[in-house]
């Protein structure tokens, strides 16, 4: 009896694995053919080097084992330590895609509605779903790291390339962010109504510290203003945004991570208490947040396409000194007029009818 | 089996028990024969188990139908219809037509009843002749 | 076994129930009749905790739905649409539903099964219209509820299988006494299986009542007099309306029937009988009387 008390609901968890378990066999694809293979074949390619070397030494001019095996050792290394290939991808893709099929995905497809008729409580809901969620994102990596160090215990010579340790930090720092950007998407999948608009707006956010400096500096400086407080800025609190989380592990402030990461799960966790079913499928879920929705949306597109336009008028028409102000004004309303279109298109679009 | 006009304003359970003693009436239903189940019955035409218990019940007060428990409901042995009974209700049918016909030919009371007599006598008379 | 009390609920700011008072018996087939658009889901699901009221409450078996997985573990709900999880295949389902409810019964799916030809292997998205509704008939009657909220059952069914839902739906009643609310806008779709009914318009339930009582509180007389109609009668308060055909007078008398009869007898009529009226006529002029059209009702 004392379990049942835990939200944890074995029905719900087989329901929303099934949902998404595709999710995590491509993720863990893509990781095993981008990572894993080449890592697991490391020895085998260079003994294979060391035969070419030795059928054909004409092909290689000095050639030293020993400094190609260092060579091979610190590339190996720089992946263990660096987010390499398809790794930042997966890294941010895979908890935003699996956020929005276990919540934007029923919301739209307004299975939600049957399964709160059903005998399960919001809480057991939402938690099931975190947990799947969690295992659907942690699951590729792990398989990955196990079939690393199954390789490791097999092959001898595996082990002067790579260890146990580096795998299991890899293994560690990419659940450390997988977890983050899990929590950053369950957010966002509270506050929205359809999958859609979750993914639209995790990514914006996502970028949106960098993207918004970026923007603000390109705008001063049309005015003539050249100021490095935005750099500077970037360069100190870079890594307390989401996009900090790629950069090595060493340099993320990890605890400043793990508590924003849970206090984002418990606002999450009391936005979907808060979630009306009547707004599924809407692009946000409180009518408040629109108007904000609205006004950031129109914002940000009136300072790119201020940006953009000048740039273009630039280009088209001569002139003997800077561009003229009143075209990156003409941009501004451009963008305005835009931005405002889109954000109350793409909330009319998804109103819900009564 | 029982026809129902669900449209009408008789009430449902009062239709079934009519229809069933005309099914008696007609030898449709034989006294000592078994009824379907209200289960059955309510699946067979589509109707409120409820309803179609209340009919049952009606019936079996009227001694129409005896339940047996753990059997089933019977029509009764003892029920004998009166037939002339339902022969009087088309009787009476017959005759409200030719009133209210009557009525529309602009006929009085009194000259109704009039004319109901003089036929009578007229049958009389015939009766009298054999 | 449902009680409604005074329900308001909003959708993107417009009032769409205004004070719905509901009350179901146990046992009881209750038709919730109403045109498209007068709230019929939205009421339905504030009923099975779909939507939130924004007034009042709903009571179902003595507890407030809310949040309340005991009573909804017997409560079998089917949806207008059936949002059944599209990508999984029949089998899936009936495992989720069989997991999720504890008193499911699996003699009672197999039993019911028999008489739908299911491929277990077939998946949602793949099924008939007609198809998805009996299976979520045949799912929410596996629970073995004691409760059965169902939106719309059998529209855009054809005959044939609208019959075969239906008689699903007797059958547990007369088997488990199973408490039923049902929605129609078409109310010869259910006056068959009804007991009681309950009649809304634009948000609000203009009436509710037992079909007997309905069908005994609006009556028709037809009478005739030697002369004119009396004055006293024409004026009589209880009358809802007198059609006139020579000297034939059809009256349609609400709620006073005997009152109205004996009024009738002091004039000495040369005729008085009560005839038959259908359901929809007295729809017609139950709801005439309150200022509703038939047409706005569309019964």
């Amino acid at each position: 009896m004392g379990l049942q008390t835990l939200p944890f609901n074995k029905t719900l968890f087989k329901k929303d694995w099934k949902m998404t378990k595709w999710l995590c066999f491509v993720a863990a694809g893509i990781l095993f053919f981008t990572m894993t293979l080449g890592v697991i074949n490391t020895y085998n390619n260079y003994q294979r080097t060391l035969k070419e070397v030795e059928e054909h030494p004409e092909r290689f001019s000095d050639f030293d084992a020993e400094v190609h095996k260092d060579y091979i050792k610190e590339s190996l290394m720089r992946m263990f330590k660096r987010l390499t290939g398809m790794e930042p991808v997966v890294i941010i893709f895979m908890p935003m895609a699996a956020a929005a099929l276990l919540f934007g995905e029923e919301k739209r497809k307004k299975t939600l509605e049957v399964l709160s008729t059903m005998p399960f409580t919001r809480r057991e809901i939402f938690f099931n779903k975190v947990i799947v969620a969690c295992v659907n994102v942690f699951l590729p990596f792990l398989i990955n790291a196990v079939i690393m160090l199954a390789a490791l215990g097999l092959s001898k010579g595996l082990r002067n390339f790579y260890s146990a340790g580096m795998v299991m930090s890899w293994l560690g720092a990419d659940v450390f962010r997988l977890f983050v950007v899990l929590s950053f998407s369950l957010l966002f999948a509270s506050i929205t109504g359809t999958s859609i608009s979750h993914l639209v707006l995790t990514i914006i956010f996502f970028i949106f510290p960098i993207g918004f400096a970026g923007l603000l500096d390109m705008n001063m400086s049309l005015w003539g203003y050249h100021t490095s407080v935005i750099d500077t800025f970037l360069n100190t609190f870079g890594t307390y945004t989401m996009p900090g989380l790629l950069d090595g592990i060493e340099n993320i402030p990890i605890v400043f991570h793990l508590i924003s990461a849970i206090v984002m799960i418990i606002a999450a966790k009391l936005l979907f208490d808060r979630n009306k079913l009547e707004r599924s499928g809407e692009t946000l879920e409180f009518e408040s947040i629109e108007t904000f929705f609205k006004v950031g949306v129109t914002v940000c597109t009136s300072l790119l396409i201020g940006v953009i336009f000048t740039w273009l008028i630039g280009g088209i028409i001569f002139f003997s000194g800077d561009v003229p102000r009143i075209v990156t004004i003409v941009g501004y309303i451009i963008g305005i007029l835009i931005g405002w279109f889109i954000a109350s298109y793409s909330i009319k679009l998804n109103r819900v009818k009564a | 089996m029982i026809d129902i006009d669900v449209t009408s304003s008789t009430p449902i359970y009062a239709q079934i028990i009519r229809g069933m003693k005309e099914g008696i009436l007609k030898g449709i239903f034989e006294p000592g024969e078994k009824l379907p189940s209200v289960r059955d019955m309510a699946k067979m035409m589509t109707l409120n188990p409820n309803t179609v218990q209340k009919a049952y019940k009606e019936l079996e007060r009227e001694k129409v139908v005896v339940t047996v428990r753990g059997r089933g409901t019977f029509i009764s042995e003892e029920y004998k219809p009166r037939k002339d009974e339902h022969k009087l209700s088309e009787v009476k049918e017959t005759f409200k037509k030719g009133i209210i016909e009557a009525f529309y030919m602009g006929f009085s009371k009194e000259e109704l009843i009039d004319l109901v007599k003089n036929l009578l006598e007229e049958m009389e008379g015939l009766g009298r002749n054999d | 076994m449902i009680k409604v009390e005074g329900l308001d609920k909003y959708l993107g700011g417009d009032k769409i129930l205004d004070d719905i008072n509901i009350h179901v018996k146990k046992g009881s087939i209750y038709g919730l009749i109403g045109p498209n658009g007068a709230g019929k889901t939205t009421l339905i699901k504030n009923l099975v905790d779909i939507y939130e009221p924004d007034k009042g409450e709903v009571i179902i078996r003595g507890e407030n739905i809310k949040d309340n997985t005991k009573i909804k573990s017997r409560l079998g709900y089917v949806s207008d649409f059936q949002y059944l999880y599209p990508s999984f295949k029949v089998r899936e389902i009936v495992k989720f539903y069989k997991e999720a409810y504890p008193f499911w019964n699996e003699d009672r799916y197999n039993q019911l099964t028999k008489l739908l030809k299911l491929d277990g292997n077939k998946k949602i998205k793949y099924l008939s219209k007609g198809m998805k509704t009996q299976l979520a008939v045949l799912l929410t009657l596996s629970i073995m509820p004691n409760v059965l909220i169902l939106d719309e059952p059998t529209s855009g069914l054809d005959p044939v299988v609208k019959r075969k839902v239906l008689n699903l739906i007797v059958d547990e009643v007369s088997v488990s006494e199973t408490t039923v609310l049902i929605s129609s806008h078409n109310l010869g779709e259910l006056e068959q299986i009804c007991d009681h009914i309950g009649i809304i318009h634009e948000g609000k339930i203009l009436l509710e009542d037992s079909i007997e009582n309905l069908k005994s509180n609006v009556r028709k007389i037809q009478v005739a007099f030697k002369g004119e109609l009396p004055d006293d009668i024409k004026k009589n308060e209880h009358i809802l309306k007198i059609e006139s055909i020579g000297r034939i007078h059809q009256i349609v008398v609400k709620d006073n029937l005997e009152i109205v009869m004996e009024e009738i007898k002091k004039h000495n009529p040369i005729l008085l009988e009560t005839i038959d009226m259908s359901l929809e006529e007295i729809f017609v002029y139950k709801m005439g009387g309150e200022g509703y059209g038939f047409a706005d009702i569309a019964l």
